[in-house]
């Protein structure tokens, strides 16, 4: 017998082989568990933050502003699909760990119908600050949401008497964020904020009043009214795909005013029964219109309008 | 011989407790698995239908101002033809994400029934969705406004309440 040798029997070689396949096993299912709960919990946060955006769409206001303070370091993935009836709205949050990568991919999809949010596809930050406008063309169509996050600076040049107005009741006079700003030249902007000018060029954003258009990231589309700070604060195709969706939902509010239209016809002597051929006509057109012809909707939209206000016993809106 | 037989034994006899012990040990933890998802499974569904549930007091707080419902420049008050007419719109099923939608006239009371286009309006209740299973429904009172014939024509209000729920997880 070799007295220097160490006797291993095969039971022990067995144990630690089996120990070892159970560690393994363990530590997968352990990561595997943290996956599915992080997955969760984003899922959970989207879905919060979808319902806390109800509180800051207007009613009979203009306008409102509030900020959202999340959990922690937070990425907010804005998704926007043009397909179905209206369109969808889908909002999915990934949360800052330290267990596991740093960055998981986001939990699900909350998902409405009835918000139009403009944003960059993806914000990071552990405070968001958002506003509302409501947007009319000619009746209510919707109140568009406008988020960005903490992080994100914007500065507008030398912006026109009704915009800095605005800004300043909304922002600006409450000290409610700093990453808005006014300058009067580029020169005078915050570092790295995207600037945005009304008159001049060579600026991250280049609004044309004349002609109803924004420039950015190489791309003009075109709006009208509070479509412009869509246009600033999101994504070229998230601003596209949410203005096809508006034009969706205006179109078929243009046949549920046309229904009540025709109800109140045959009420009241035919009151508002000229209205009725321009509110098909209007839900045909609003059908086809994208965010590249969007202003010239203006025309049909005050025609609208025009016939709605001469209405005395029966306006439709 | 023998003696190497009876050792030969011995180990795998060894072998297969510690077998055993394994398997065992692993029924026990599958066991205590099974019951934490099944537990966490259940909180989970909670927790999606809690979500459905302020999803909806959400949206009854909302929906006079949505502008299928409302009635311009008041901040209270919904457009009763406009609902009525928003029944039929097919466009707009699963819009809201609701499973039960219904406004309903409080006073002055012109009847019990459901409005159709032969009563309304002369009617008591619009029911726009009403899906097969839904929760508790939450409800605001609100203006219920509507074109009136007489008199030249007129805006007339009266009381009303409207009911929302949210749909009930399978």
């Amino acid at each position: 017998m070799n007295k220097r040798g160490f006797e291993f029997s095969f039971g022990w070689i067995f144990a630690i082989i089996v120990g070892a396949v159970f560690i393994v096993l363990a530590v997968y299912g352990a990561s595997k568990f943290v996956g599915t709960e992080r997955y969760g919990r984003d899922s959970e946060v989207a879905a919060q933050l979808s319902l806390l955006m109800n509180p800051i769409e207007t009613g009979v206001e203009e306008s409102k502003s509030t900020m959202i303070n999340l959990a922690g370091e937070t990425r907010i993935y804005n998704t926007c699909s043009k397909s179905g009836n209206f369109g969808t709205q889908k909002i999915a949050v990934a949360t800052k760990a330290g267990i596991g990568g740093e960055w998981l991919p986001p939990g699900a999809n909350s998902t409405t119908y009835s918000k139009y949010v403009f944003s960059k596809s993806v914000i990071q930050g552990s405070k968001v600050n958002a506003f509302s406008k409501s947007f009319e063309m000619p009746f209510k169509i919707a109140d568009l949401i406008f988020i960005w996050s903490e992080n994100d600076r914007y500065c507008f040049i030398d912006p026109p008497r009704y915009i800095e107005e605005e800004l300043d009741a909304l922002f600006l006079s409450s000290n409610r964020t700093n990453t808005i700003a006014l300058a009067s030249s580029a020169s005078s902007c915050p570092k790295e904020s995207t600037t945005i000018c009304f008159a001049s060029s060579n600026c991250n954003v280049e609004i044309n009043e004349q002609s109803n258009s924004v420039k950015k990231k190489g791309q003009t589309v075109y709006y009208y009214g509070p479509l412009m700070y869509g246009a600033i604060f999101a994504d070229p195709a998230i601003y596209q795909c949410q203005v096809e969706r508006l034009m969706k939902r205006a179109s078929e509010l243009s046949l549920l005013y046309l229904k009540k239209s025709e109800y109140i016809s045959t009420l009241n002597s035919g009151c508002s029964s000229n209205m009725q051929g321009s509110l098909l006509s209007y839900s045909n057109q609003t059908l086809r219109t994208t965010a590249l012809d969007v202003d010239k909707l203006k025309f049909s939209s005050d025609g609208l309008r025009r016939l709605n206000d001469a209405l005395v016993s029966c306006k439709i809106f | 011989m023998r003696w190497f037989h009876a050792k030969y034994s011995k180990g795998q006899l060894k072998i297969q407790e510690m077998a055993f012990v394994l398997i065992g040990i692993m029924v026990f933890f599958a066991m205590v698995f099974v019951f934490y998802a099944a537990i966490r499974g259940t909180s989970l569904s909670k927790e999606v239908q809690e979500i459905k549930e302020d999803e909806a007091n959400e949206v009854v707080k909302k929906i006079v101002s949505s502008p299928e419902f409302s009635w311009g420049g008041c901040s209270n008050c919904l457009d009763m033809d406009k609902a009525f007419f928003l029944k039929d719109r097919k466009g707009y099923n699963g819009f809201w994400k609701l499973g039960y939608l219904r406004i309903e006239r409080v006073y002055p009371l012109f009847g019990n029934g459901e409005c159709t286009p032969s009563n309304y309006p002369a009617c008591k209740s619009i029911t726009i969705i009403n899906s097969s299973e839904f929760g508790t429904p939450a409800w605001t009172f609100v203006s219920l406004c509507r074109q009136e014939n007489e008199n030249g024509g007129y805006v007339r209000c009266e009381l009303g309440k409207i009911y929302a729920s949210e749909e009930k997880l399978p």
